[in-house]
């Protein structure tokens, strides 16, 4: 699909192409130096966008090769910037042998010959590397009916479409994307996590869901309608033969309206762990900062929840480890004068409880003192001193939900950011669900989060058709 | 719609004539360049336009915060703005969408594919 011919000046394009894409390669190559020794958001961010560019500028010139490649280095760069992956010297020399063909491939671009510059030994390089993070690590006697067991994904975005995105969303019928282990760094991956890879998925876009989710409803709203009728029919004319057919097709069609409902519900459920994946490197960079020593362990990442509450859970529990990480776990000479060990624990978990999806955000550090935070609330003026007087524990610690308190003593980097716990609380009850917390002094924090299993899905529908 | 003032955005050089070209050739003539949102948002300061073309993934500023700039503003909050993105990166269109970006366009793209996403969003 060449554009060459209808951008006017192609000699003009192509010398701007050679020079941006020499000074790319200069910045590459000082990156990726840098990358040997430090790794930064900011570093990896700069890395992609670096091939991300020679990948955009160079469909424009119809080079295949040089797109192909770069996409193939971009997703490298996606899975170091998601944490699946460390840049350890293997990946960094792969993606240093890509700019080297780049910059061969650019400095002969004048005279280059269709066909003559092949970039499979390096995509296949990548490949393997790619392959490398995500291979099952189980043995298999393991393996459960999971894998042969078709199951739909649904990208994690949501509603909101125009109209015309629907093209650009081709159903594409594959094997489901890595799910990527969650495993802190160093740890085995969750085996079923590494089973959901092998099994085929088909992407579908959430307005697509919603549409059918829309009908599903109507369709069980006109089904009792009909019902009525039918039964209506019943009483007026007991022994007409038609009122009897409608009858019994009353009792099949039923269920099989409400099973279609169900069926669509169960649609739009995302596995949590699209969210807990980005977990392990936000608590190893705010431990590094805080100078603590924390070890993430995270369960349950397959329980699934409605996909309009997956896209809005992460900032809460972002913020509830934030809090389990800078006021729960404590430094390690502090551990150690209680004879703790000198590693805090910070532990994720999701599961299903009857009717309810629960997240659980537990550390084993020094727990909540009610002593303090009635201190800060009568202080902060949360509470009366004889309100106070007659307040439980557990009432007490409670009190953090209440909007203005904050026990933030000292401003730091990663916990100053002056968003309190009435935040989290107010996320979540936005989106049906409650907080709770238990706590023990020098034993540890739990934080539990609540959503019902089924949502309203009125508010959801009403937002759909927003962009029209 | 070829007498419409464009501010298109691109940290990309190579993009930015492609681009300019491309409009030119369509028809339009009073063009404005600008590097970032942070560049982007300084132009649109001396300057009204009637339509906003901007990359999504950029240096200082990227498309996402500038959209969200442009959209608070209320000279801007009803401005067409048409995002550029890549193929592969259906998250950046719906994000882009959701935030306020009336169209998108996926490089590389012909002039013809630019009009028609200009046209679609002007109706
Ligand atoms: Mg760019």
């Amino acid at each position: 699909m060449g554009m060459y011919g209808e951008l006017g000046d192609m000699t003009e394009i192509l010398d701007e192409y050679v020079i941006e894409t020499n000074e790319l390669i200069e910045q590459l190559y000082q990156d990726l130096a840098l990358m040997r020794t430090q790794i930064s958001d900011e570093l990896v961010n700069r890395i992609f966008r670096s091939f991300h560019t020679i990948k955009g500028i160079s469909g424009f010139l119809s080079f295949d090769e040089c797109t192909g490649l770069a996409h193939a280095s971009e997703d490298l760069l996606n899975k170091i910037r998601n944490a699946e992956m460390t840049p350890d010297q293997k990946i960094i020399d792969v993606l240093w042998e890509s700019v080297d063909w780049f910059k061969m491939f650019v400095g002969d671009v004048g005279n280059r010959v269709e066909g003559a510059y092949n970039t499979s030994p390096l995509k296949n390089a990548i490949a393997d590397l790619l392959q490398s993070t995500s291979r099952p690590m189980l043995d298999s006697s393991e393996a459960t009916s999971a894998q042969v067991k078709p199951k739909l994904s649904i990208p994690q975005f949501a509603a909101g479409f125009p109209e015309d995105l629907i093209d650009q969303f081709v159903m594409d019928i594959t094997h489901s994307e890595s799910r990527s282990q969650l495993g802190v760094a160093g740890k085995k991956p969750s085996r079923i996590t590494e089973q959901k890879r092998l099994v085929p998925t088909i992407r579908v876009e959430v307005q697509r869901l919603d549409k059918l989710m829309n009908l599903a409803d109507e369709l069980v709203l006109e089904k009792d309608r009909l019902l009525q009728l039918s039964q209506r029919l019943a009483n007026d004319l007991p022994e007409h033969p038609t009122a009897i057919e409608l009858g019994l097709l009353n009792t099949s069609l039923g269920p099989m309206a409400t099973a279609i409902q169900d069926s669509v519900l169960q649609l739009r459920l995302v596995p949590i762990a699209t969210v807990f994946r980005k977990f392990p490197r936000i608590v190893r960079d705010m431990a590094r900062e805080m100078d603590k020593a924390i070890e993430l362990v995270i369960s349950g990442e397959d329980t699934e929840l409605d996909h309009s509450v997956i896209k809005a859970i992460g900032d809460p529990m972002i913020h509830l480890l934030r809090n389990a990480i800078v006021h729960g776990i404590e430094t390690t000479e502090s551990r150690r004068s209680k004879g703790k060990s000198p590693r805090g624990i910070i532990s994720l978990d999701a599961y299903q409880e009857g009717a309810q999806i629960v997240i659980l955000i537990k550390d084993d550090g020094a727990g909540i003192d009610p002593a303090k935070i009635l201190a800060k609330s009568i202080e902060k003026g949360i509470v009366s001193s004889h309100e106070a007087s007659n307040m439980k524990p557990q009432e007490i610690i409670d009190l953090i939900f209440r909007p203005g308190f904050s026990t933030t003593e000292k401003i730091t980097d990663v916990s100053g950011r002056g968003v309190g716990m009435d935040i989290v609380n107010t996320n979540v009850s936005e989106l049906g669900g409650l907080v709770e917390i238990e706590s023990e002094i020098n034993i540890g924090s739990v934080f539990i989060i609540k959503f019902p299993l089924r949502r309203n899905t009125l508010t959801d529908s009403m937002k759909v058709g927003v962009h029209e | 719609m070829s007498d419409m003032k464009v501010l298109f955005v691109d940290d990309s050089p190579t993009m930015r004539r492609i681009i300019a070209n491309s409009l030119i050739k369509i028809g339009f003539s009073d063009l404005v360049a600008a590097e970032n949102g942070v560049d982007a948002l300084n132009k649109l300061k001396d300057t009204d336009v009637d339509l906003i073309i901007t990359d999504w993934n950029m240096p200082e500023m990227n498309g996402e915060k500038l959209v969200i700039k442009l959209r608070e503003n209320p000279r801007y909050k009803d401005t067409p703005i048409l995002v550029v993105t890549t193929r592969g990166m259906q998250e950046d269109v719906v994000a882009a969408v959701r935030i306020g970006a009336d169209g998108y366009m996926v490089k590389p793209f012909s002039p013809e594919v630019l009009k028609q996403k200009i046209k679609g969003i002007l109706k």
